[in-house]
């Protein structure tokens, strides 16, 4: 059920982030949703439960992305081993944990992007580009990310409880 | 003698008379309120007052009550009826802007001789350092990779992906896109590359060549992608420096990205172009 919980979310942050948002406000320079969602797997999930995720995810995203193969799947193992790593230091029900988690992560993935496509760059707008489009995306994510994921948290708790509600009483 | 019946008679007539007559007389004089009058109304006129208002005010409480529901029911109705009406409206102005559209890519494709078939984006890159779009047309419909995108304002990018029946299409301000390029008024040459901002840069433009701001740059068909003059962008700075070969050539596409809702996939490679 998990599983399920997991196709039908990232089904869902695909058509918002690629369809919903560029139609409403195309302007707006967002964050990457589906990473809100490799951090939650990396946080909460056990790694048997999130690795295989991960991976489905991030090949999907490579497919879907005029990004070069095997971008997203690189960057979204990292952030997924770092947020694990970091939560070996922060315990999993401290506030700074998310934000933390969130904001590195974001971070993270534009370097990964950012760095090997405009490495020595010499045009001083584009770099500029660059700078303001990380550091917008950062603070929203640490803004609304936190967010998102408690609420993607409080979501799958209910969505398995109603489940084990169902499968007990039609067992009985 | 008079009877005791006959008595009681003529005593409760002359009664009555006097009555009439005490009555009338009443009336025709001044009112004048009496100690007992005066302690009446001021015992009583207060609970009448209060009991009167009360009347009145669940009467009105009342009455808007039932004014209300069938006020708020016709508000509902209104209300439903309204957005009926707006969902229609905006159907007819989606209607009409698409009709406009289409208009232009019609009269693009009439002008131009080029076997196109037209697509609707469905989706856009989940990020901006990549510059792509889905279009709802695959290979089912005929469309293979390396064709050619474009709008009636100017080229769009190039197909680099193909499904059954969506597509995915490279556009011309993303990094890894590369345009070959005329000055249409000079015909100087260069490559027209994009940097996944909202401006393309005229990358080998010699420094000797004449470029000024406001030229229009177009497609020379020397990279055998995109068909000869059509429209790119227009040159919104130049910067020439003092030594190298090359100047920097700033091109702002004539193609709204961000607006992109319909184009034209460009099937045949051969040119018919009049231009």
């Amino acid at each position: 059920m998990s599983y399920l919980f997991y196709l039908i979310t990232c089904v869902i942050l695909i058509i918002v982030q690629t369809s919903v948002f560029p139609m409403i406000a195309p302007q707006i320079s967002f964050y990457d949703l589906i990473l809100l969602f490799i951090i939650y797997l990396g946080t909460y999930k056990q790694l048997k439960e999130g690795l295989p995720s991960v991976l489905i995810i991030s090949l999907v995203m490579d497919s879907l992305s005029g990004a070069p193969m095997g971008l997203y799947l690189t960057a979204y193992l990292w952030v997924y081993f770092g947020v694990r790593w970091l939560g070996r230091f922060l315990d999993s029900g401290s506030f700074i944990l998310l934000p933390v988690a969130v904001a590195s992560g974001v971070l993270l993935e534009n370097i990964f992007f950012v760095v090997p496509f405009f490495a020595g760059e010499t045009r001083f707008y584009v770099t500029a580009v660059a700078v303001y489009r990380i550091i917008v995306n950062v603070l929203c994510a640490v803004i609304t990310g936190p967010f998102i994921i408690v609420v993607m948290f409080t979501v799958q708790e209910r969505w398995e409880k109603i489940f084990k509600y169902f499968f007990k009483s039609r067992s009985v | 003698m008079i009877s005791r019946k006959t008595f009681i008679i003529v005593g409760v007539v002359i009664l009555i008379i006097v009555n009439i007559i005490g009555l009338s007389r009443i009336g025709k004089t001044k009112n004048s309120s009496s100690g007992f009058q005066r302690f009446a109304l001021y015992g009583i006129s207060p609970v009448q007052s209060v009991v009167s208002k009360s009347i009145r005010s669940f009467k009105s409480v009342w009455s808007n009550y039932f004014l209300l529901i069938s006020v708020s029911r016709e508000n509902e109705i209104l209300r439903k009826k309204l957005g009926v009406v707006t969902k229609e409206k905006n159907k007819y102005i989606e209607v009409a802007y698409e009709n406009e559209r289409l208009k232009k890519l019609l009269s693009f494709k009439q002008n131009h001789y080029f076997s196109t078939k037209a697509a609707k984006v469905i989706g856009r890159d989940m990020s901006k350092w990549f510059k792509t779009v889905i279009i709802d047309q695959g290979s089912a419909q005929g469309i293979r990779s390396g064709l050619s995108v474009v709008v009636s304002e100017g080229v769009v990018g190039q197909v680099t992906e193909v499904a059954l029946n969506h597509s995915k299409v490279l556009l011309i301000e993303d990094r890894n896109s590369a345009v070959d390029a005329l000055i249409q008024r000079n015909r100087a040459r260069g490559v027209i590359k994009g940097e996944s901002t909202d401006r393309c840069f005229l990358d080998y433009a010699l420094l000797k060549n004449d470029i000024r701001v406001g030229d229009i740059i177009i497609s020379s068909g020397l990279d055998g992608l995109y068909p000869k003059g059509l429209r790119i962008g227009k040159v919104t700075k130049v910067v020439r420096p003092n030594a190298g070969i090359f100047q920097d050539v700033i091109v702002t596409p004539f193609v709204d990205f961000e607006k992109l809702e319909e184009v034209l996939v460009i099937q045949t490679t051969k040119t018919k172009s009049k231009m």
